[in-house]
């Protein structure tokens, strides 16, 4: 996610820069083309070496753009070891998730479904659309890795504040890094048109600090 | 009520499985060793007090096999490594020995549980499709 801040920030410095002078020549185009100051425009076609220049400025400046944005988007495929592993599961219209890395051979996972709140049971305070009943618990500051699938049809698990999107394809275990960097929550919506409900099942991660996480695995395996 | 969670994660399984696996497990397994030393495993037991219990924070570490974002493959093959595994154990000592469990976690983390459900039912029906 810092990544992509980084990279944003860059473009958008370099973008801003090139904004303001294709204004600031549009504008003194229009300014000196009035027909009282200057009746008889000229009649310039051609100008080779200018033409080259303004084909190979902005070609050389998308290359610019692109080496950080492929380092970026090849980084971003990494999955640094990680001490915990979630799968997220679509279905129609709720997400399970699962913590795998607690159980014994035989012994279920901690899993668990999430389901939206309805507008009718929210409290005060809480968000229409997004909150649910259970929501998914890391630990901040630790390399997470997300397994996401789906059950039944195609659904996406995103949430935006952490840069996280992925398609949950039905046979398929996308896996993706994700590195919270704060304790707090974070919310998102299925991005993949699922069906009636597909605006219905939203995403939330809390992150909260390791000692609480480990009371929360301690908890939810005495559930099983 | 105190939990103790033994994880043998892939690659981190007994010592003839090690042997026995091949390279690509025994890489596995020196990564899993290596990443013991460095991992939240230390900063999870100093959290975690005795009477929440003690939950080790491990899971399965990146297979160099499968560096793709799609872990379907892995899933399945880690399975039937364990399936393999599994069954060697079983020839060697013997049904029911205690020992053996540890070698059918390997791929819990990474397959869900719908999969491995589906597997053992068509185990149970006689039409497992895989060799063990």
């Amino acid at each position: 996610m810092q990544g992509i801040i980084d990279l944003h920030h860059d473009i958008v410095f370099f973008m801003i820069l090139i904004i303001v002078f294709v204004l600031w020549m549009i504008t003194r185009t229009l300014y000196h083309f009035h027909y009282k100051k200057n009746p008889i425009p000229e009649k310039i076609i051609h100008g080779t070496a200018i033409e080259i220049a303004w084909t190979v400025t902005p070609s050389l400046i998308l290359v610019l753009i692109a080496v950080p944005s492929f380092a970026l988007l090849y980084s971003l495929d990494e999955v640094v070891d990680p001490a915990v592993t979630i799968k997220a599961i679509g279905h129609q219209w709720y997400w399970s998730y699962e913590y795998s890395d607690y159980s014994q051979s035989d012994d279920q996972s901690i899993t668990f479904d999430s389901y939206m709140i309805p507008d009718d049971d929210l409290e005060l305070g809480q968000l229409r659309l997004l909150e649910v009943d259970n929501r998914m618990v890391v630990p901040a500051n630790t390399h997470l890795r997300l397994i996401i699938t789906a059950a039944d049809v195609l659904h996406s698990w995103a949430v935006p504040s952490l840069g996280a999107k992925c398609d949950a394809v039905p046979g398929r275990l996308n896996q993706i890094p994700v590195f919270i960097k704060r304790e707090g929550v974070f919310y998102g919506q299925c991005s993949e048109l699922c069906g009636a409900n597909h605006a219905f099942m939203p995403i939330v991660v809390e992150a909260v600090s390791l000692e609480d996480y480990i009371s929360w695995v301690s908890t939810k395996l005495e559930e099983i | 009520m105190s939990i103790r969670v033994i994880e043998a994660l892939s690659g981190e399984s007994t010592q003839e499985a090690t042997n026995e696996a091949g390279p690509a497990d025994s890489q596995a397994a020196k990564d899993m060793e290596g990443d013991g030393a460095a991992t939240p495993t230390a900063a999870a037991d100093d959290h975690s007090s005795p009477e929440m219990g003690e939950v080790t924070l491990r899971t399965a570490p990146q297979d160099a096999r499968f560096p793709t974002a799609n872990q379907a493959r892995r899933c399945y093959v880690a399975y039937n490594e364990a399936s393999s595994l599994y069954h060697k154990c079983i020839n060697e000592k013997g049904k029911g020995h205690g020992d053996c469990k540890p070698h059918m976690r390997a791929f819990r983390s990474i397959c869900p549980d719908e999969w491995i459900e589906k597997w053992q039912e068509l185990r149970e029906e006689g039409r497992w499709f895989g060799r063990f």
